[in-house]
């Protein structure tokens, strides 16, 4: 039951380094994917979590700036809707596929108005990502694979504009080359998602296959 | 995550309440409760702020942390085992995945640049440093204490600064390869002495 202090199985290895912090954005990662794939893993993960997590008691509390909860709700929970069914149908999606988590990420623009609008669409445990990036004068959405396989043979990463309540409005094939689309608009609240389809994309028009990663559009 | 006995009961009455608390917000929250989860922001998020603050170094940029790290607590509340970790174990650790992954998207200098900023915080643990549970914080202390305390020093550098171990080589001025399997040696040492 005690191994030498001096070795440490490669697989454990990673996983206390991936809770720990220390390894670079590939490898990180590398050990999201696997910690979605491999429970073996995971559960190393989770072991690591729970036995550095007394530190956690050194994170000094810091009070967010009070307006920061109204921005954390107009992002997600738009105005217009009264109930959540955008996330709805994120929840639908997610909840009857094997892929069991999804993050969002928005990287706000921190540029004035005319600066193009970007994202980067993310999920859980996905070694998948995508950039997206709007301009608005042009009218035209771009979006390219920046982390990741590309999708397996037979099958195709299709892109997905959700306006805040509204359902999903198939954009187009995300493969190896950027995809620019024209899209009249980007409102804040809209989802930018990808989720993983036949070749070609969904023959019925409406996402069939799991949710890979996805972005809301925050206000700026 | 059995406590390991010891420690003065009301004070572990008092944090399991208040753990208790948490994982009903979360639970909540995992409903598509709205105000559930506003009192689950209003309990927590101070603490993850502070969490990503002190990684990122950059107030806007820890709000917008913030801001992400709530997103994805809403949006996988449903994930959130309480057999598996505590409430604040789980928030915390989404916490820090995110902020650690914004720090590692940042150009290799900009990190370097931070490093100065890092002594003061070191010293300054938070109140609730007092609340966890005096007999696992002792224990996890003891155990530093048995580490070389320079391999003590990077380990806690790593887990609360955010410290890659490009910044750990420069800083120790040992080679990464060097650094990386003391540190390894270290974490092994630790969890032997951890699960002794």
């Amino acid at each position: 039951m005690t191994e030498p202090a001096d070795h440490m199985p490669e697989r454990e290895a990673l996983a206390a380094e991936y809770v720990l912090g220390t390894l670079p954005l590939p490898d990180r990662l590398a050990a999201e994917a696997l910690i979605d794939s491999d429970p073996a893993f995971a559960a190393l993960v989770l072991a690591w979590q729970n036995r550095l997590a007394p530190l956690d008691g050194e994170f000094a509390p810091v009070e967010p700036p009070a307006e920061l909860y109204q921005r954390l709700e107009r992002r997600l929970f738009p105005a217009k809707s009264h109930s959540p069914r955008r996330l709805g149908w994120l929840f639908g999606a997610l909840s009857g596929l094997a892929v069991a988590v999804l993050a969002a990420i928005v990287l706000l623009p921190a540029l004035p108005p005319i600066a193009p609008i970007t994202a980067t669409l993310t999920g859980e445990g996905q070694a998948l990502t995508m950039s997206a990036s709007y301009d608005s004068r042009a009218g035209e959405l771009t979006v390219t694979r920046t982390g990741g396989p590309a999708a397996e043979t037979g099958k195709d990463y299709e892109l997905w504009v959700i306006p805040e309540g509204q359902a999903p409005i198939s954009v187009g094939i995300v493969r190896d080359a950027a995809l620019t689309v024209p899209l009249a608009a980007l409102p804040p609240g809209a989802t930018l998602a990808i989720t993983l389809e036949a070749e070609g994309g969904s023959p019925t028009g409406a996402p069939q296959g799991p949710l890979l990663v996805a972005a809301i559009i925050s206000e700026k | 995550m059995a406590d390991a006995g010891g420690g003065d009961s009301s004070e572990r009455n008092a944090r399991h309440m208040a753990e208790d608390t948490v994982a009903d917000l979360i639970a909540a929250t995992a409903r598509a409760d709205r105000d559930g989860f506003r009192a689950l922001y209003r309990a927590t998020s101070a603490k993850l702020f502070g969490v990503c603050l002190r990684i990122l170094r950059d107030r806007s940029e820890a709000e917008d942390a913030v801001q992400e790290v709530f997103t994805r607590v809403w949006i996988n509340a449903r994930s959130y085992d309480a057999d598996k970790a505590r409430a604040m174990t789980w928030l915390i650790a989404i916490a820090r995945n995110h902020a650690i992954d914004r720090l590692r998207t940042r150009p290799a200098q900009e990190t370097q640049a931070g490093d100065d900023a890092i002594d003061i915080a070191d010293h300054a643990p938070g109140p609730e440093a007092q609340a966890v549970a005096r007999s696992e914080a002792q224990r996890v202390s003891d155990c530093f204490d048995t580490l070389e305390p320079a391999r003590a020093a990077a380990i806690r550098g790593a887990y609360l600064n955010g410290l890659s171990y490009e910044d750990l080589s420069r800083r120790h001025e040992v080679p990464l390869n060097t650094m990386r399997s003391w540190l390894r040696r270290g974490l092994m040492k630790l969890k032997e002495c951890l699960e002794a």
